[in-house]
Formats: structure tokens, sequence, C-alpha cells
């Protein structure tokens, strides 16, 4: 499918999927979802993010240990998430349907390339 | 992305390394937002202070801004620290010596940079920000109030974004800067109670946060002072991502939409349901009560005392916490030291949330939303919510 595309680069990894916006201060810990499941080597794909403007540093942070995401997939972007991912280097993009969301889950495998302004991600389930 | 001349010199270097970094950061996020300009701001607030919350990854973000020539070239200001300043912390809130050390050097290299000595989530009562001007604030709670009660414009920029805008005077031109991502996209009614406390305005934000996050909500409802307004803001941003909303008789902005918009009521027995499903311990539980999420001007320190006086109360059975500006502990000294015999500390330029209480306390009380959202994710504290009358109330006798 088509996306909008923020930051450049190239991902291939199985999906963690949340189904609702996510605030990187507080909601996720050491690499971790509150859940328990790591970020690491995975597409993580959200509704959208919320809360605290110290995601950024968090998501840098995350990138510094190894513990981010290999891209970000939303629906709804914010700004303090496209400058957590040029912080980082970490591939995002956008536009992802809602109802879409709600029909991904954990292991499904998702191969996304980023050439902003455009996107293109495959998903196979 | 077009830039003016000295906006190229920036990028290219010729003014600094700390500026040329600043300004990369600050065009890639405008231009992969599509943004086509960039504007000039007169007002950073950098969020993300606390080295707990930035850890060493932050730290030396800072200090290569710093070392590459960083200098504000606005009126900059910084949030709270993860640790009190300038007045003796609760018991449970002494930092150890390595944790000082590493967010000293963080407040010094932000007052090397050019930084005001703020160290509040309040910026607006700093500086007031004036009606349609630019500003590039970090601080969920600050961005919103800063666009609801004063009609000034920012997104909410993520704190390395606020940093390097402070260094480069301007931020990307997108978004709430302008105009027509100003008007309202959705009405709140609230009929037949006023928004009259602070646990009712912050569970009325948090109900805006969860339900209307990216929207510019129009708030019909009859919130009685400022202060509920800036509660109401901060919980919203913190359940979800509003940046601003409309309220009527308090927003210099507040219209009626140029088209009909979807309009959404909420009922007190709305908010009472919604107030069970966020509290996590009840009253008897709280360890102590934590107010200040945004921080509280001083005359609440004064209200307290005489609250207590007139009361006769000599100490509280449990510790009351109130958080204020950094910038204001010298001069309200003598009275904290009173307030701490009364069993009420006064914890300036810090936060529970940005500070370090996991492990420390199993359950607290607050009147905050936005604390009641972050602590249970961030510290794995239990929260109940009372108003800060109903804990002395209870915990006087």
């Amino acid at each position: 499918m088509k996306l909008r595309g923020y930051v450049e680069g190239v991902a291939e990894a199985p999906l963690v999927v949340v189904k609702h916006r996510i605030s990187f201060y507080g909601e996720v810990h050491e690499g971790k979802l509150v859940d328990g499941r790591a970020l690491a080597n995975r597409i993580l794909v959200a509704e959208g993010t919320r809360g605290s403007t110290v995601a950024p540093y968090i998501i840098y942070g995350l990138s510094k240990k190894g513990q981010a995401p290999k891209a970000i997939v939303v629906s709804k972007i914010e700004p303090m998430l496209v400058a957590g991912c040029v912080m980082a280097s970490i591939p995002l993009a956008g536009g992802l349907p809602r109802n879409i969301i709600d029909k991904l889950r954990d292991g499904c495998k998702g191969k996304l390339v980023v050439e902003p302004p455009s996107a293109q991600m495959i998903i196979t389930c | 992305m077009y830039l003016s001349k000295e906006e190229e010199s920036m990028l290219n270097g010729e003014e600094g390394e700390a500026a040329r970094l600043a300004m990369k950061l600050v065009v890639k996020v405008g231009e992969a937002l599509g943004a086509e300009r960039l504007v000039k701001i007169s007002h950073a607030h950098a969020s993300g202070i606390s080295y707990d919350n930035i850890g060493d990854a932050g730290l030396e973000f800072l200090e290569n801004l710093y070392n590459g020539g960083g200098r504000v070239r606005v009126f900059s200001t910084f949030n709270p620290v993860g640790m009190c300043i300038g007045l003796e912390p609760p018991p449970r809130l002494r930092e150890d010596p390595n944790f000082v050390k590493k967010q000293v050097k963080i407040i010094k290299l932000l007052r090397l940079m050019g930084f005001e000595d703020s160290v509040t989530c309040t910026p607006y009562r700093i500086r007031t920000p004036r009606l349609g001007e630019h500003l590039a604030w970090g601080e969920s709670s600050a961005v919103a109030a800063a666009n609801t009660l004063y009609g000034a414009r920012t997104n909410r920029e993520g704190g390395p974004l606020a940093l390097a805008a402070a260094i480069v005077g301007r931020t990307y031109y997108w978004g709430l800067h302008i105009e027509e991502n100003r008007q309202p996209t959705i009405r709140l009614r609230v009929p037949g109670f006023n928004i009259d406390d602070e646990v009712t305005a912050g569970l009325l934000g948090y109900y805006m946060g969860i339900n209307m996050s990216d929207n510019v909500p129009l708030v019909d409802a009859k919130v009685t002072s400022e202060r509920y307004v800036i509660s109401m803001c901060a919980a919203a941003a913190a359940s979800g991502n509003i940046a601003m909303c409309l309220v009527k008789g308090v927003s210099p902005e507040y219209r009626e939409p140029r088209d009909p918009i979807e309009g959404v009521e909420v009922s007190y027995s709305d908010l009472t349901s919604l107030k069970e499903t966020i509290e996590s311990a009840s009253l008897d539980e709280a360890e102590l009560f934590f107010t200040g999420c945004p921080h509280h001007d001083v005359d609440l320190l004064f209200q307290v005392a005489e609250y207590l006086s007139a009361k006769n109360v000599a100490k509280l059975k449990r510790e009351l916490w109130i958080a204020i500006p950094g910038y204001r502990a010298s001069k309200v000294r003598d009275l904290a030291d009173a307030l701490r015999r009364k069993n009420v500390y006064v914890v300036p330029g810090t936060c529970i949330v940005v500070s370090r209480l996991r492990g420390k306390a199993d359950a607290i009380a607050t009147d905050s939303l936005k604390t009641a959202f972050y602590m249970p994710r961030r510290h794995n504290i239990r929260v109940a919510l009372s108003t800060i009358w109903e804990f002395i109330d209870k915990f006087s006798a």
C-alpha cells in the first residue's frame, strides 16, 4: 500500500502492533512496551503518539542502545515523532488507515520503503 | 523549503557547528511535514531536562550543541528537572551524588547557552505570550496553555526541536502556526455543572485526550478559573495529543465554526465513571499528596498556610507536596520552612513525574490528572484522586 513518507529509509521486519496512541514517555521502558513486547528488530505500527514532548529524546536514546524499532508506521503523524525519527534515523511513514491497523497482529511481516514524501509498505500475515 | 540568506548561512555552517546542527534538525522536520518555510519565534521553551528522562544520550546531545557554539537567539526557558532546586527536598526525593552531578551539568549547559533560569513547566508565567505570536515550545501542557489561553501559536515541539529552535530563533511554519489549522473541529458541550476544581478540570481534559486527539475542540463549558483551564489542557495533552482547544469565555480566538461540526456532550456522571477507571488506590492508601503538575504559583502556599492556621492544624498526618517553579524557590524560603514543620513540603523546580519516586512509594494522591496518567506507567505507583482541600481535611484531624 502507498503511505506518506516522512523520514527516509528501508526496513523489513515482523510487526509490533499497538492499536492506540502511544506515549514513548511512560509507555516504553528499556525498549519494551508496558506489556513486555520488545521494539528492537521490529516495525512498530501504532495509531499515533500522545503525551510528553520528551519523546524524541526517548527515541534517540533507544536507538543509541540498540533498542529502537527498525521503522515506525502510524495513522496520524505528530511533529515530535518526526523529530525523534530524524534524530535517530528511523524510517517513518504515516497515513496507514485505522481500519487496517485493527486487522494487523504481531508477527505479520512488513517491508517498508520510505522516500519522502511517499512510502510503500507490503504486509503479509 | 524556502530559506532566507541568513537561514541558509546557518545551514551551511557559517554561523558555527551548533547552528548548523540545529538548523538541520528544524529544516529536516519541517521538510518531512511539508512546511514551505520557517517562521521567526519570540520564545522557545525546551522540555526534556530531567536527567532521569533523557539519560546520557540526551546529555551528549546538549553537550554537542554547547561545544559547537550553541547560544540562544531568542528568549528561552526550560522545563523542570529531576530533583528539587533551591530548597531541602522531602526525604523521598533526596538524590544520589551521581544523579545530582549529571542533572547539574544539564542545567549548567542550558544556562551557558543563554537560557533563563526558569526550571518550570509554566513558561507563560515568566513571559506572557501575545495573541498571534509564534513560539516553539516543548512541554505538552504549556503548548496547550499557550494556544488555548493566550492565542499564541506553537505546535507540540519535541524537546530537542525546541532547543534547536532556540538556537536558530525559528521553527518550521506548519500546523498550529497557520490560521486555518486553528479552526475548531469538534464541539464539546458540558451542560449542567461548572468546572470549578482541579480534579473535575483534569477529568474533562483526560476525556478530551482520549476521545478527541488530533482535533481542536470547541469547549462549551463554564470553567471558573484560568488555573482549571491549565489543568484541563495538561490532562488532554497527556492522555492524548491535544495541542489546543477553544474554551468559551476564555480563549481569545474562541469563535463559532465556519461549517457545522460534530458535537459531543459530557455529563458529570461520565466524568465520575472516567475517574473510577483512572484511580488505582484509595485516599486512605495514599502515602502523600502531590499537587503542582503543572507548577503552581506561590499563591497556593499562602492559601495552604492560611487554611492550616484557620483549622488549627499543627502537623498533617501525611505529607503534602506542592511543586512550584525553580526560579521562585529563594522567594519562599521562610514560608517553606514554616510549612515543612506542618508536614507540607514545597518542591521547587521539579515534579514527581520527572523525578525518581519509583520504589519509594506504593500509592499517592493527587489533584493532577497528568500526574495520574504518568505515575502508574512510569513509576509503577498507584494513584488516588482528590482535591488538596479534601486531603487536608481528611489528614488534619
